[in-house]
């Protein structure tokens, strides 16, 4: 029946733009799409390649200012302020892939693992509530917790004696970005796994106990491979976005006091854009950011499509 | 030895992990409920450590809803949820079903360019210029219209409407179904638990917003909840603020900390109110449409 329609349409369509007119209706649904992407998308992707390299007047807009050829780089790149930035970004990327990457494959495991039905529901109900919090509610509830008259302050002042300033020193900021960052997608991140883990054959499992392998021998043998290219996937993914060190949260966590060990690009681009109004500056920042962050998700889907036979697309 | 390979000890061990990790992620959000029920009297007297309050009260509660700006920017919140996730569904529903047909002459370049948008970003101030130039500064728009395609939504329901057996498709045309029909009658009603999981997630993402905000809303009357929340975490004078200085009995007032923990649970509630619904729809698929959002 498939092939008798086909036939039948081929038939009624003459040439291509026969086919364009039979389609009127499907290019109505696409006209909104078509006006948002050109409109809100594309233009101010060509505007960023543009402002770039101009030096941008408030009085004289988009369009009048003067080009400066890479004189905005220069000016970016020749400070000692920016090198700290891009630094800070790659440190604090590969800080939450250190760090965060193993807990929720660990978790994963344990909760495939679980023989007790029950208490995996329960404790999976619980650890994805984070997530779904936003970081203003996330800074809410570290301030609750470590500011000066914060739960764990306190504790650690009764215990110890010592009181610890966490919020205002550089020396906490990232281990409480990271760790909040953590404690938020924890849970969640397990679900991509979890999925992954329903597809091992559960006969192996049983082949291995009667062969006399215990819990950590069937989880080298059986569960991590079978994780294996999930793995190398997220890896590659969070590489690519390298550039992208998470600056909302940023933006909320660090103070002038700690822009020393928390300034990214996100937040370097808000600040002179934003507050300084240094447009030319900012978006020169971000179309290094746009540029450099594409050619590393092509190059990360590469890697990831070429070892782990998945990739983004 | 023995003991340390065996089942047993195994589930014992991964048990007591797993719970450890579920009681870390619920009790900070007990400790600040906690804190959002205890009067400045039992704040001062405890120093600020609180297990649980001795006599919960709901001042904190009453006194930010008495304020003016509370009310209006928990009112923006829920308008921008509605109208930002009515808005996108629309939008991304229509667009994901015209480029799902095959047939379509231009199919291919129009998903390329959609996934162009994912994967080069326009920069925050091109942007910014944009939404400005078309007037929408401190307006709800400059928090619905930027959003109001999501290209990764696009692609998953593409996806979902792939996965629709063109069985169905083709023996409505035969009956002699037009685009229209086949799209109303067959392929919508298909998807609905697509569009349940994607408006849910789009709507959380609407409400959890406060970065946009921060950018194109100026004006402090209009600000969301979000935002509203932030601030009061900035503000330094918050007590004062919010107790009325006629009022000197402790246990009347309320401590600043009450305060920002009580904006942060109402901040929250909306959020625990849809989450039985949410879980519904954990799957893989939204899971690495989530990733980038």
């Amino acid at each position: 029946m498939a092939k008798e329609v086909k036939r039948l349409n081929e038939a009624e369509s003459g040439g291509r733009w026969d086919g364009v007119k039979r389609h009127w209706f499907l290019y109505l649904m696409l006209l909104p799409a078509v006006v948002y992407f050109i409109v809100l998308r594309f233009y101010p992707m060509f505007l960023q390649m543009v402002l770039a390299f101009k030096d941008y007047q408030l009085m004289r807009g988009v369009w009048d200012s003067p080009w400066v050829g890479l004189d905005n780089f220069r000016h970016i790149f020749g400070q000692a302020d920016f090198g700290r930035v891009l630094r800070n970004t790659v440190e604090i990327s590969l800080l939450r892939l250190g760090f965060g990457f193993l807990p929720p494959l660990l978790l994963a495991i344990f909760l495939y693992d679980l023989s007790k039905g029950w208490l995996r529901k329960v404790s999976q109900t619980i650890l994805y509530i984070p997530h779904f919090f936003s970081w203003v509610v996330i800074y809410g509830i570290v301030f609750a917790l470590f500011s000066n008259s914060g739960f764990v302050s306190l504790l650690i002042e009764k215990i110890f004696g010592s009181d610890i300033d966490f919020l205002m020193g550089s020396e906490w900021f990232r281990p409480l970005l990271i760790g909040s960052g953590i404690w938020k997608e924890i849970g969640w991140s397990t679900i991509i796994y979890l999925a992954a883990l329903t597809a091992i054959d559960q006969t192996l499992y049983e082949a291995a106990k009667i062969d006399g392998a215990g819990p950590w021998k069937r989880t080298w043998h059986i569960t991590l491979p079978g994780m294996r290219s999930i793995v190398i996937f997220l890896l590659t993914l969070s590489l690519g976005n390298i550039l992208y060190a998470g600056g909302e949260q940023i933006l909320l966590f660090y103070s002038p006091a700690t822009y020393e060990v928390g300034d990214v690009i996100d937040t370097w681009i808000y600040r002179q854009g934003i507050s300084q109004l240094q447009y030319s500056l900012a978006t020169a920042a971000s179309l290094f950011q746009s540029l450099f962050g594409f050619l590393l998700v092509i190059g990360a889907n590469y890697v990831s499509k070429r070892y782990a036979q998945t990739g983004i697309w | 030895m023995a003991l340390f390979r065996g089942e047993r000890f195994y589930q014992l061990l991964i048990s007591t992990v797993v719970i450890l990790l579920s009681v870390m992620s619920l009790y900070p959000l007990l400790y600040v409920i906690a804190v959002s029920l205890v009067n400045e009297q039992e704040w001062t007297a405890s120093g600020g450590f609180i297990l649980w309050p001795k006599e919960p009260t709901l001042q904190a509660y009453r006194k930010i809803f008495e304020g003016p700006a509370f009310v209006t920017a928990f009112g923006i919140s829920v308008l921008r949820t509605f109208l930002g996730t009515a808005l996108t569904l629309a939008a991304t529903t229509i667009t994901a079903y015209a480029v799902s047909r095959r047939s379509l002459p231009g199919r291919s370049f129009l998903l390329f360019m959609i996934v162009a948008t994912i994967l080069f970003n326009s920069g925050l101030i091109p942007s910014y210029l944009v939404v400005k130039d078309l007037g929408m500064l401190d307006t709800i728009w400059s928090l619905v219209i930027p959003g109001a395609v999501d290209s990764w939504s696009v692609l998953v329901l593409k996806q979902f409407f792939d996965n629709i057996p063109k069985e169905l498709e083709e023996s409505a045309r035969i009956d002699g179904a037009g685009e229209f029909k086949v799209m109303t009658r067959i392929m919508l009603p298909m998807s609905v638990p697509a569009f349940a999981a994607i408006g849910l997630f789009m709507a959380v993402a609407h409400w959890n917003s406060w970065f946009d905000a921060m950018i194109y809303i100026t004006d402090a009357t209009r600000q969301p909840l979000q935002l509203l929340i932030r601030n009061l975490f900035v503000s330094v004078d918050l007590g004062a603020q919010f107790n009325s200085s006629m009022v000197t009995n402790p246990s009347a007032r309320v401590a600043a900390e009450s305060l920002k923990m009580a904006v942060v649970v109402i901040g929250i509630i909306p959020i625990l109110c849809i989450y039985p619904f949410l879980q519904k729809h954990f799957t893989k698929g939204m899971y690495v449409g989530a990733v980038k959002g």
